[in-house]
């Protein structure tokens, strides 16, 4: 993959005059029409050009040719977002027919922080219907494909994300997460996907899928962008009651240092939890982590064995809660008040009916888990499964915050292996769950975590790695990920 | 966890749909039955968890509940004064949400 | 052949007693929605059937998806003043739970209420019953918990359609114990309740807008069974009058199921006030499973003691606490202060009156208001504050009856010429002729004139025949054209007859 230019790289050629946003937008629209990835969903040309001419007018007219990075630190910079947001006026589908031509009211707020900032949205991006899925197999309109292996799966849900950002088809991106979501597309893409703290970037307008898990996060081709594109969403909302008061650091700044200090690690802690390094990773896998924490050893950083006792319960305490959360979730996807309404529907002999002919709009995978959820939280079984993995999930973030006692960053591998072939997990539901283990357990504790791109396989294949970083340390995740070797595409 | 195993059958699958209001063929149930079997048996190693006293984690925030003030804002209305939020809904009379008839 | 009910054989002559649990969901006067900033209510003197369709909701009162509920903090003020106007416990940790279910009016398709951890508990009130209400008895409150409002249906032939500007619309919730026992005591609660939200202020208490709607749950047993009968719950019901008619007709009815020795079933029935009877929805074949679990969108709501004590001293004053100082201040009976606290209007109206009137009109007032002011206005359907009544309507009458010149029959024509028309009290009191003529000078000439005409009924009365009396008052009646002041002309006639005995 050619090194792709970074937003401040774009930036120096905004302000030399060798490109400007409409050009840059224009010659993405044509990459991405030609391209076969399936990445995208809908494309908003009108809209993204008439940003693009209104950024390059004002960059020529108020700004004296010089992009104002202070105050528009993302400007005239193209973007994709993961069809799950929401953006007024452009349809919104999450990759379901329940939603084929839904066009919402209203924009999501980190959309919103972005676009304010001078982001560009080139349109809707690819996913597992309703970010329900680890390979973006299970989209109503079609896999999407792996970057540069056509035969593998991108991973998912934001697989549309990860291969959009890795094949140039736009600047960043922005995914959901919420077992693993940005975090397996960015490894098996070889992009950066950072998942922040649970509460740092609001959920208004992110289609929900788990609502205490789910988080918006940035899919980019530097650790600088996520960087970036985190603080410009980061900070509470009035319009989300789960969003934090913590104060956002200038995280952008956090890494620019670190890469410009070689001991900016030095004495830095890196957990590695026994219960992660099991049978069953890939040995190519581990020698690219190996030699990814060899290098961070050399830069004077600690190395010190932790353990997780419930790592083991990570999968099942997920599926309990997210499907639970899932299953209440989508009961509004009714055809009353907006989604597709089939014929049958209104034909139908009695309200009930009319529901079931509505909701049978769901896909195999999410009729799944509204099943399971819906079993999970019935009567007779909400107290042993809801209430006991609730209580689980609360041993696993103490778990971590035990580990955290010691160590200031937990390193393991994104995934056993690299991006698999299309179709190879597709068939068993539990083994497709099985694929997220590692990245599963900082969801449930609400913690920062990211994929750091730390190599290839001998098929090319990219390998990530992945951070964890105690809540709303996001700078320590930041700092440790700039001096990782090949942390820069 | 229950010491008895849970009764997981085919009723059990269709009362659940039913509750969801989701459509299940007859050929699906079957599909449905296994492969929530399956994920349950995985899910059963719940049951291990000592979790005495342990108070559940239902929030992905510590945080107790911010409030908000009393006030109004209108939500947008079109150009014709018709509530935004009728816009692209499936069928609107007399600006109602449309539905075959309720009973009870 | 013996009949079982509950653990008892039963027969004719058992006695059953009637266990009567309340449900009242009670909107709370807050401007905007409980988790979205949509408008709650229409602005004063509209109607909620005057707003335009769907126009009051945003896109998080409408579910779309995406969208998180965010509390009104006005909400919860008015909740805890709930909680502590009926001596409940406030918890100070509490959590919103959805409840699950489907419906065209529900737009997520669960409603957030609040389920294991409700915000008030273990309160109760007061009511008085009887003609004079000396019999006293305190009801429990289980809980008062806050919850939103779920949007309305309009249903036509072949189709219904949805009107979601009350979805969202903040409610308490407040349970009772099922500690009633008759359709009277049912009936005092409400009354009794409604009072309480609407003197402190966080209900608006227009009953046809739905601001206080009840649901009754009944069911019977053998008296002194200490186990609970098969329960109806009633839903809908939108007057005090007629809960109290279908929870007799209820009671009874279930008492000839179980006496024939059918099956009670526990079900939702419906009031059909023009055939005064309950009837049956369509029962569903098993309990619906709510599927109740914490919102993971709202944290648990923190609330200090500080805060709950701020809450409790900026309470107004409430129905019992104005009840005692009519009692006290003016003298008015403890049943028609109470009345006098039945809604703030009705206390409003007497203390204003009061005012232009003075104080010892107060009784009057107090009758004139509670009784024929009441009357027109239930018999029209409408509240006090929307008729065309003037606390000054209700003074001025007042006052002309403390001064005799206006009887009280005569006050009642006029109310109800003022309930039609409007005007000025006095004014219509002239144009009618009604004006009560109490003045001696007057009515003196008058009843000396009837005496000297009819010595033989002068005779009779002073012979002993007491009845005669009619005579004498009944002429001077009509020589006044009726206008006379009845007690006032019966006192003069005697005087005058017994002294002509003694001349």
């Amino acid at each position: 993959m050619k090194e792709l230019p970074s937003i401040s790289m774009i930036h120096d050629s905004f302000d030399s005059g060798t490109l400007d946003p409409v050009r840059l937008t224009e010659a993405f629209f044509s990459k991405i029409k030609s391209s076969r990835h399936n990445a995208y969903l809908t494309l908003c040309e009108d809209r993204a050009l008439g940003q693009a001419k209104a950024l390059t007018h004002q960059l020529k007219n108020s700004y004296g040719g010089r992009v104002p990075r202070k105050s528009h630190p993302l400007f005239g910079i193209p973007l994709g977002i993961k069809d799950v947001l929401t953006i007024d006026g452009v349809r919104t589908t999450c990759a379901s027919k329940m939603l084929d031509q839904y066009i919402p009211p209203y924009t999501a707020t980190a959309v919103q922080k972005l676009e304010t900032a001078g982001a560009i949205t080139l349109g809707k991006l690819n996913l597992d219907e309703f970010a329900m899925g680890s390979s973006n197999e299970n989209s109503a309109y079609g896999a999407v494909l792996h970057p540069t292996h056509p035969d593998r799966v991108p991973g998912g849900s934001s697989g549309g994300s990860g291969t959009a950002v890795a094949a140039d088809l736009c600047v960043a991106a922005l995914g959901t997460d919420t077992g693993g979501s940005i975090r397996l597309p960015a490894s098996f893409c070889g992009v950066f996907g950072l998942k922040p703290t649970y509460g740092r970037i609001s959920r208004y307008g992110q289609i929900a899928f788990a609502s205490s898990l789910d988080q918006i996060g940035p899919m980019t081709r530097t650790l600088e962008d996520a960087a970036l594109l985190a603080r410009v969403m980061a900070g509470p909302d009035e319009m989300d009651s789960t969003t934090s008061t913590v104060a956002v650091e200038d995280w952008f700044e956090v890494v620019r240092q670190a890469k410009a200090d070689s001991g900016a690690i030095q004495g830095m802690r890196i957990g590695i939890p026994a219960e992660y390094f099991i049978d069953g990773i890939d040995p190519e896998v581990r020698a690219a982590l190996e030699k990814a924490i060899d290098s961070l050893r050399n830069q004077g950083a600690q190395v010190v064995p932790v353990s997780l006792p419930h790592t083991r319960y990570a999968v099942s305490t997920y599926y309990v809660i997210a499907v639970s959360e899932a299953s209440s979730n989508l009961s509004r996807y009714d055809g009353v008040r907006f989604g597709a309404r089939p014929e049958s529907a209104m034909k139908a002999g009695s309200i009930v009916e009319f529901y079931k002919e509505v909701r049978a709009g769901f896909g195999e995978e999410v009729k799944r888990r509204i099943l399971l959820g819906t079993f999970a939280l019935s009567s007779g079984y909400y107290d042993a499964y809801y209430r006991k993995a609730a209580q689980v999930r609360r041993l696993m973030r103490e778990d971590f915050e035990n580990a955290f006692r010691n160590v200031d960053v937990i390193v393991s591998p994104v995934s056993p292996t690299t991006a698999f072939k299309l179709g190879e997990k597709a068939k068993n539901p539990l083994q497709m769950y099985l694929t997220d283990i590692f990245t599963i357990p900082a969801s449930l504790a609400g913690l920062p975590a990211m994929s750091v791109p730390v190599g290839k396989d001998s098929q090319g294949l990219p390998i990530g790695m992945h951070l964890i970083a105690p809540r709303f340390q996001e700078s320590s995740l930041l700092r440790m990920a700039s001096r990782i070797p090949g942390g820069e595409s | 966890m229950n010491d008895q195993p849970i009764p997981l059958n085919e009723a059990l699958i269709r009362k659940v749909a039913e509750l969801a209001r989701l459509k299940i063929e007859d050929g699906e149930v079957e599909r449905h039955l296994r492969s929530i079997r399956e994920i349950l048996q995985h899910v059963d190693q719940l049951a291990q968890v000592d979790t005495q006293g342990v108070e559940p984690m239902y929030h992905g925030i510590d945080d107790s509940l911010r409030l908000r003030e009393d006030r109004v804002r209108e939500f947008e209305r079109d150009d014709q004064g018709k509530p935004k939020v009728l816009q692209h809904a499936p069928e609107v009379e007399n600006g109602g949400f449309k539905v075959p008839r309720i009973v009870g | 052949m013996s009949l079982q009910y509950l653990d008892r054989s039963i027969d004719v002559t058992t006695e059953f007693e009637a266990v009567i649990g309340l449900e009242v969901h009670v909107q709370l006067a807050t401007d905007s929605k409980i988790f979205s900033s949509a408008r709650a209510r229409p602005d004063a003197g509209n109607s909620v059937a005057d707003e335009i369709v769907n126009g009051n909701t945003t896109p998080v009162c409408t579910g779309h998806p995406g969208t998180l509920p965010v509390l009104n903090v006005k909400a919860v003020e008015y909740a805890v003043r709930a909680g502590l106007a009926t001596q409940c416990s406030i918890n100070s940790r509490s959590i919103f739970s959805r409840k699950h279910y489907f419906y065209p009016d529900s737009p997520k398709g669960y409603q957030i209420s609040q389920f294991d951890l409700p915000l008030c508990e273990k309160g109760y009130l007061d009511i008085e019953l009887g003609e004079d209400g000396q019999e006293r008895k305190r009801i429990g409150i289980t809980r008062i918990h806050m919850e939103e409002d779920a949007g309305k249906s309009v249903h036509h032939h072949a189709y219904s359609l949805v009107n979601l500007n009350r979805a969202g619309v903040p409610l308490i919730e407040v349970v009772s114990e099922p500690e009633m026992r008759t359709p009277e005591e049912a009936g005092a609660y409400l009354r009794k309740l409604y009072a309480i939200v609407t003197a402190i202020g966080v209900c608006d208490g227009n009953l046809q807008e739905g601001n206080f709607r009840c649901d009754a749950n009944v069911s019977i047993r053998p008296k002194g069974s200490p186990r609970f009968g098969i329960r109806a719950e009633i839903k809908n019901v939108n007057s005090f009058r007629f809960v109290e008619k279908a929870i007799e007709y209820e009671i009874e009815r279930q008492r000839q199921v179980v006496l024939s020795g059918g099956q009670l079933v526990q079900e939702t029935r419906l009031y059909d006030s023009q055939k005064n009877r309950t009837f049956s929805m369509r029962t569903k074949e098993e309990a619906e499973d709510y599927r109740y679990f914490p919102d993971p969108d709202l944290p648990p709501l923190l609330i200090s003691p500080e805060q709950i004590e701020a809450i409790r001293a900026s309470l107004p004053e409430l129905p019992d606490q104005r009840r005692d100082r009519y009692v006290s201040d003016f003298g008015l009976k403890r049943y028609d202060a109470t009345l006098m606290t039945s809604s703030p209007a009705l206390g409003s109206y007497f203390e204003e009156g009061v005012r232009l009137a003075g104080a010892s009109a107060a009784k009057v007032l107090a009758n004139l208001l509670s009784g024929e002011g009441v009357r027109l206005l239930s018999e029209a359907g409408i509240e006090l504050q929307e008729s065309r009544f003037t606390p000054a309507h209700f003074a001025d009458l007042a006052r002309a009856v403390g001064d005799q010149t206006l009887s009280i029959t005569a006050a009642k024509q006029v109310l109800a010429i003022l309930f039609r028309e409007g005007g000025d009290a006095l004014s219509i009191v002239d144009r009618e002729g009604l004006r009560q003529v109490s003045d001696l000078s007057a009515l003196e000439p008058v009843i000396d004139e009837i005496i000297s005409k009819n010595p033989k009924q002068v005779d009779e009365y002073l012979g002993g025949k007491e009845k005669v009396l009619g005579f004498f008052v009944g002429q001077a009646m009509k020589a006044t054209q009726g206008k006379a002041n009845p007690a006032l002309l019966q006192e003069l006639v005697i005087r005058k007859l017994v002294a002509k005995g003694k001349s």
